[in-house]
């Protein structure tokens, strides 16, 4: 018997100020709209949850994205996360006082696990995310890279999940370095790897093109969620055919327009 | 008039657009205020049991909100806000929570699994709001046990079990799910309840 939430389809926009950007391999930067525009225009599709990632990690410090957040958070009326640069438990309560979710975190994780229980011990570990960036440094191993992807944090990508578990975590955001924004599928060896050992659930990220590619990420039943980025804002396909193929309901969260 | 309590749990910000879009008049509040004049109490909130009691003890919202139920204002509590309504709750031993509803709440906990559900769940609604039954999305590591069945006003299915996901008795509602973050049909949950509790003050 299903002991789970069925699996989520999450809209992922990175961002560089109050633009979308589309990488690939979490490098490069082609704006592909307004975050506050797109926000919308996710929120009103059926998706169910958006998630922002700030791509130069300046959450901290750009007023210009936190108001354009707010913004997508106060009309959106479903989970929004964000993640990029999320420093301390200040940077956390700025962003959910202004109408964020979760907070996905990754570099000072790593740098020091211990943001992850401060966080959660004051908002609950469903409001905390581990944002693992994962790339493979040899056949079948990969590692956990921080700065978009770029810096090597030299440890195994199962190990890292199983040690910052045990801080308080309700998810994992798995992204995978070398999929990303290349629109190939997703790196099913990656999942095969690290879903069995995974205490926690994750939504995986990078590479997905269409319904086939989430079904088979669907097949591990570790996977709570799929992040869907480049085939969404260049047109590939959309919510609504999505979740139609995936849940024979195009919008199960009621009507799209409201 | 709504009344929100802003206990500094968690984000009010999702909840007051909704009541925004649906054009119900509310106000924030951060302490109990001098003249009663609402007629729901809306008692949002995420966090830890242990900690939102002590804040709401401390600012006096304790005692206004039992007091003003007693004096005929509907209540209703989402999330975090829901377990507050029952009497005690697994996450804060020895402390008492608002006692409108008799039961405990306790850990989603199951052997070796992941205590916290973070997702979509579709909700089976009793009676007048069964039309309402649909997705919701929940985030919640913890759970109601309402000692009376006939408080409960829909659940979820989990495994072999039924999870409750909304309670009622008169005029107190409590959700498990987040109605403000479920789309549509969760802006439709919050303009029923509302709209039944301050007009009909009653389920």
């Amino acid at each position: 018997m299903k002991e789970s939430f069925r699996p989520r389809v999450v809209a992922r926009l990175d961002v560089k100020g109050p633009s979308v950007i589309k990488g690939i391999q979490l490098d490069g930067l082609r704006v592909v709209g307004d975050l506050s525009q797109m926000a919308k225009s996710y929120s009103g599709s059926g998706v169910d949850e958006i998630l922002i990632m700030d791509a130069v990690a300046s959450l901290y410090r750009s007023e210009h994205l936190l108001s354009a957040i707010q913004e997508a958070a106060e009309s959106a009326f479903i989970p929004i996360t964000v993640g990029g640069g999320i420093r301390s438990v200040d940077d956390a309560k700025r962003l959910f006082g202004i109408g964020v979710d979760r907070v996905a975190i990754n570099s000072k994780a790593i740098e020091d696990p211990k943001i992850l229980s401060d966080i959660a011990d004051v908002f609950g570990d469903q409001a905390v995310v581990l944002s693992v960036e994962a790339k493979s440094v040899s056949p079948s191993v990969w590692n956990c890279f921080y700065e978009s992807g770029r810096e090597d944090a030299e440890i195994n990508v199962i190990d890292w999940i199983r040690k910052a578990s045990s801080f308080g975590v309700g998810e994992v955001l798995l992204t995978s370095v070398d999929c990303d924004g290349v629109l190939r599928g997703p790196d099913l060896n990656l999942l095969s790897h690290v879903s069995e050992g995974s205490p926690v659930k994750i939504v995986y990220s990078g590479g997905i093109r269409d319904a086939k590619d989430i079904l088979n990420c669907f097949k591990h039943p570790t996977i709570s969620g799929v992040a869907v980025g480049s085939a969404l804002h260049y047109g590939r396909t959309n919510v609504s055919d999505l979740k139609s193929e995936l849940f024979g309901n195009p919008n199960s969260n009621g009507e799209a327009s409201y | 008039m709504i009344g929100v309590i802003d206990y500094k749990a968690g984000n009010l910000g999702s909840v007051t657009s909704a009541l925004d879009h649906f054009g119900f008049k509310f106000e924030l509040l951060q302490k109990p205020p001098h003249q009663k004049k609402f007629e729901v109490l809306l008692l949002p909130g995420v966090g830890h049991f242990g900690h939102a009691m002590a804040n709401l003890n401390r600012e006096g919202f304790r005692d206004f909100i039992l007091e003003s139920n007693a004096d005929g204002v509907s209540v209703l509590g989402i999330c975090l806000g829901m377990q507050l309504l029952f009497e005690r709750s697994e996450e804060a031993p020895g402390v008492a929570g608002l006692g409108f509803f008799p039961g405990e709440v306790i850990n989603n906990a199951e052997k070796g699994k992941q205590a916290t559900r973070i997702g979509w769940s579709d909700v089976q609604f009793q009676g007048e709001l069964s039309s309402l039954s649909g997705e919701y999305f929940f985030a919640h590591t913890f759970q109601a046990k309402p000692i009376n069945n006939e408080e409960v006003l829909g659940t979820y299915e989990w495994g072999s079990t039924r999870v409750v996901a909304a309670v009622a008795r008169e005029n107190i509602v409590g959700v498990q799910f987040h109605p403000e973050k479920s789309g549509l049909r969760g802006l439709k949950f919050l303009e029923q309840s509302i709209a039944k509790l301050s007009l009909l003050g009653r389920f």
